[in-house]
């Protein structure tokens, strides 16, 4: 066969199976479920599981319908709900972060839920928010995290220094702290949404916008965020270390000063006091000094589109009763290092984990990941963490990583 | 070709291969010896080869990995032999029948290999939901040959074609029809390469997490990398607990392989080799 | 089996003609391989030209765009950092794990004392779950004192921030790569060894060549074959490589290690640009048909002459 008639066969065979998925294509709409146990997608883990199930078998005596947990890593969480969704499978419930409510939404796999005579103002505005999409309410918050900034007190006193508010603080401090073998200040800086969101209370004190991420001020924000990493007050490792790697050097005295999640803040307090080191607690920083405006993390209770009818009912009230259940929100807090977004049950938690105050008052200033691009949001993401790495080892100016970030979100959305 | 004898002799030999076993397998040795520390001191700056503290803890509820390394011995055996059963009259027919598009049939099984598996996962799922098989033992079967199946036909048709045809002919005059030469000759005289197929079609499906977690959608059916994934929470992972089930899942897998080295060379390639 | 194929083929032992009988050989291998490949690429090959998103997922509804998507994805400045990752990243793997490969395969093939049970060993880091694999090498990479680290400073060397600068995190990961291909090579290449006929090194040492010489000579046209299916292998099981990149630095940092295999993946995954990340693996299927049409053509030439 010459090569001729090699390509021919070769474009054949190719014009073929195209035209076999062109026929097929996707999924067809999906088919209406049987009845049958309501499923209820989760990346919980360990512990969190029977306790979870504890809750929903509540919810399968109230409603008379069983409630089962189908547990998935949090990674493939919403691709795995898209996809069940997609083949007529779809679960009845997702339990996941509230940043995905948006893109699950847009993309027709939640339900909009009845959430009776339950007031609104009994819960902190932004979480409650966060179970919203185009003005539809399809889940409600369980609880939130965030991202606080610990400190070693001890460093600090001895440094003259106050606990950092403003940009200006924070570098100061870092620099002032930063000695051989050990680091001012370090953040995760791990690609993806662990690092970007830690960056937004950053964009948005500086007047930036998660819609433009080439603006001066997002550029700004950038080289601030990324100038501890470069001017070698952050340790380079952190592009590696999640916040429960952190929490391990500042215990040891070799970080000064660390922004880290709220669920490793118990666990942080505890190997201090074993080294005898002691912690302080302030909210992230701002640019001039001001209260941030700072993200909140936390999952959000909802509907899958595949219920309707009785089933949807069911659904609705027991997202109801999880997000209202006291008792039960501060027990999971204790466990996650969660604080209530159901103000009623916020006290009782505070009282158990007193350390959260500093969370509880930075909720009161806090905006949803999603509200100022939706559905958009984790194209933004994924382009912010590349562009602040690129920036903090050098590999390209702010403008730059910013610029092109701004470019390769925007393409297609 | 005998180029160390002159200079280390044989045992001097065997301690080099030893040293050489020592480097490439030092990640395996910390695997093994790191699930008997506990997983604090995962998260400590400097690693250990040797624990600093000693426990059994991470093995405390190993039993419940049990049904998971059983499932996933179930799928890799399974689709070895998926492998070799649809694998070997294929590499047959493109050996013996010398179809003049042999060239471009060897073409695009080559080429479908080149996709990342999460590339192609997602339309999988969806052509699986529609002909029933999510959550089904088969369906992972069918996922998992994915590698081996192309794999054995590749490795398998330039050794088919390097049987004397005089050998074959032989056996049609015996009135044997091409089935029945399939089996009484071919294969036993490429046993060992068809072992050795079998062996890599095991290897690829062994340790299979993405199909595991894109084609199960209730959670029935959990091999073993599946059920690893338990251990991983958001931000903490339960690194004592992994160790401790890679390190039971090498028993099984290294018996196999001690049981089978005698063919892991032998015979692979010859059929290439002869062209 | 039923008797009319044997029949039909008892007629005609040596027929050449393809019968329909002869088709059920073929028949099981090309319905799995339209399942579990045709239909997902003809889908790939249809989405490089459809506004593809989330909810075409559900609804199936999706606009043809004609060449839109690849050109995004063409100029985006990540498109050129990915192929030029990939390319460098492929061809260090392929060559060094081959040299490392062959040299082993030379060496096992003196049989001393435990050398087939030592090369069997070889294969074990095939056997544990790949994620438990990228782990073990974390903790070697780890950032500052990781056991590669601890082992450069007794030898007075600062540590390297392996996985964690833009200068080594592709080199870490092209080792960790070649860790796992040395024993595919080696396999491959002790087999091809072994079925050289020792006449023919007889023969060499008798007209007294040297080790070299029989080397180049002899061994080496020996194991053509043996080695243009290796490499051709080895280039489209390292050209899919994703899981390492995808464990270790998601492509990070910044895009320093970013393969087109994960850049594909988090187009079509986490930025949900599925059209986009279509397109990018389209690009994929273009190198491995390159590779694959010039191994075809050397072994045509070959089988000619």
């Amino acid at each position: 066969m010459n090569k001729l008639a090699v390509a021919a066969v070769m474009a054949a065979a190719l014009a073929v199976t195209a035209c076999g998925g062109n026929a097929s294509g996707p999924a067809g709409p999906q088919e209406p479920k049987d009845k049958g146990p309501l499923v209820v997608l989760t990346y919980a883990q360990g512990d969190q599981l029977p306790m979870y199930q504890e809750f929903f078998d509540k919810c399968s005596a109230d409603t008379g319908y069983k409630f089962e947990q189908l547990q998935v890593d949090s990674e493939n969480i919403f691709n795995k709900a898209i996809q069940l969704t997609a083949s007529g499978d779809g679960p009845a419930a997702i339990l996941a972060d509230n940043q995905m409510v948006a893109g699950l939404a847009n993309a027709g796999v939640l339900s909009p839920i009845s959430i009776g005579d339950l007031d609104p103002n009994d819960f902190v505005e932004g979480p409650f928010k966060s179970g919203q999409f185009e003005g539809r309410q399809y889940g409600l918050p369980v609880g939130n995290n965030g991202e606080v900034v610990v400190y070693n007190k001890g460093l600090l006193d001895e440094a003259g220094l106050e606990a950092p508010k403003s940009w200006a603080d924070l570098t100061e401090a870092a620099k002032k702290l930063t000695t051989d073998g050990r680091y001012g200040f370090a953040q995760t800086f791990v690609a993806g949404e662990t690092l970007s969101w830690n960056f937004w209370a950053q964009l948005w004190s500086a007047g930036g916008s998660i819609a433009d991420l080439g603006s001066p001020e997002a550029v700004e924000a950038a080289t601030f965020w990324a100038s501890f990493l470069k001017d070698g007050y952050a340790p380079q490792a952190q592009l590696q270390w999640q916040s429960t790697d952190i929490i391990g050097e500042v215990a040891a005295g070799r970080v000064a000063m660390a922004q880290v999640g709220t669920w490793t803040l118990s666990n942080l307090l505890e190997q201090a006091k074993a080294n005898g080191i002691e912690i302080g607690m302030t909210t992230q920083v701002s640019k001039d000094g001001s209260a941030p405006i700072v993200p909140f993390g936390g999952e959000v209770l909802s509907a899958g589109s595949s219920v309707s009818g009785d089933e949807l009912q069911a659904v609705s009230e027991c997202i109801v009763s999880w997000s209202t259940d006291v008792e039960g929100l501060v027990k999971r807090t204790k466990l996650l290092g969660y604080l209530p977004s159901y103000i009623p049950a916020q006290e009782a938690a505070l009282r158990e984990s007193p350390f959260l105050t500093v969370l509880s008052e930075q909720l009161k200033t806090s905006r949803g990941r999603t509200e100022e691009v939706g559905a958009d949001y984790q194209s933004r993401t994924l382009a912010i963490s590349t562009a602040l790495q690129k920036i903090a080892t050098g590999d390209a100016t702010a403008q730059d990583a910013m610029t092109e970030a701004q470019a390769s979100a925007a393409k297609g959305e | 070709m005998r180029r160390f004898r002159s200079s280390v002799g044989p045992y001097g030999q065997t301690v080099v291969g030893i040293a050489i076993l020592a480097v490439l397998l030092f990640p395996l040795a910390w695997v093994v010896l790191s699930s008997f520390q506990p997983t604090s001191d995962f998260y400590k700056p400097n690693p250990t080869l040797i624990p600093r503290t000693f426990t059994l803890e991470n093995y405390a509820n190993i039993s419940a990995q049990f049904g998971p390394l059983a499932t996933s011995l179930l799928i890799a055996v399974l689709s070895a032999a998926l492998s070799l059963v649809i694998g070997i009259p294929a590499a047959y027919a493109l050996a013996v029948f010398r179809w003049r598009r042999i060239a471009v049939a060897m073409f695009l099984i080559l080429i479908t290999q080149v996709v990342p598996t999460v590339m192609i996962a997602t339309p999988v799922f969806l052509i699986f939901s529609k002909i029933g098989l999510l959550n089904s033992i088969p369906g992972l079967v069918i996922a998992n040959s994915s590698a081996g199946v192309p794999f054995t036909v590749l490795v398998l048709t330039p050794f088919i074609a390097g049987i004397p045809a005089s050998l074959r002919e032989a056996a049609y005059l015996d009135g044997a029809g091409e089935w029945r030469t399939l089996l009484s000759v071919i294969i036993p005289t490429t046993r060992s390469a068809i072992i050795a197929a079998g062996l890599f079609s095991f290897l690829f499906a062994w340790g299979d997490f993405l199909w595991a977690v894109t084609l199960n959608t209730n959670g029935t059916i959990t091999p073993l990398s599946l059920s690893l994934f338990k251990f991983i929470a958001y931000d903490y992972v339960e690194w004592g607990g992994i160790m401790a089930t890679a390190t039971i899942a090498l028993i099984p897998a290294t018996i196999l392989l001690i049981a089978s080295q005698r063919y892991i060379s032998l015979g692979l390639t010859a059929g290439a080799v002869k062209d | 089996m039923s008797h009319v194929i044997e029949n039909s083929v008892r007629r005609r032992p040596h027929g050449m003609r393809a019968s329909a009988a002869r088709v059920l050989f073929i028949l099981p291998v090309l319905a799995f391989l339209l399942l579990v490949f045709g239909y997902p690429i003809a889908f790939n090959i249809w989405l490089t030209f459809q506004s593809y998103d989330l909810k075409s997922m559900i609804t199936g509804v999706s606009e043809f765009v004609g060449f839109a998507n690849i050109v995004s994805a063409v100029t985006d400045p990540n498109f050129g950092t990915a192929l030029l990752n990939t390319l460098f990243f492929t061809l260090a793997s392929l060559f060094v794990q081959f040299i490392i490969g062959l040299a082993l395969a030379l060496f096992f093939y003196n049989n001393f004392p435990l050398s087939r049970t030592i090369r069997a060993m070889l294969v074990l880091p095939w056997l544990v779950p790949s994620i438990v694999a990228t782990t073990a090498w974390r903790f070697i990479f780890k950032d500052p004192s990781g056991f590669l680290n601890q082992l450069l400073g007794v030898f007075g060397v600062a540590p390297v921030h392996w996985l964690t600068s833009n200068d080594t995190a592709l080199v870490s990961i092209i080792i960790i790569n070649i860790w796992i291909g040395i024993a595919f090579n080696l396999v491959l290449l002790h087999s091809g060894l072994q079925s050289i006929p020792t006449e023919q090194y007889e023969a060499a040492a008798i007209d007294c060549a040297g080790y070299w010489k029989r080397f180049w000579y002899i061994t080496m046209p020996a194991l053509r074959p043996v080695i243009a299916v290796l490499l051709v292998l080895g280039f489209v099981y390292t050209l899919k490589q994703f899981d390492l990149v995808w464990t270790l630095t998601k492509g990070g940092p910044g895009n320093s290690s970013q393969l087109l295999s994960t850049w594909s993946y988090s187009l079509s995954f986490q930025s949900n640009k599925f059209g986009q990340g279509a397109a990018v693996a389209d690009v994929l299927f273009l190198l491995s048909g390159l590779i694959i049409i010039g191994y075809t053509y050397v072994q045509r030439k070959h089988a000619n002459a």
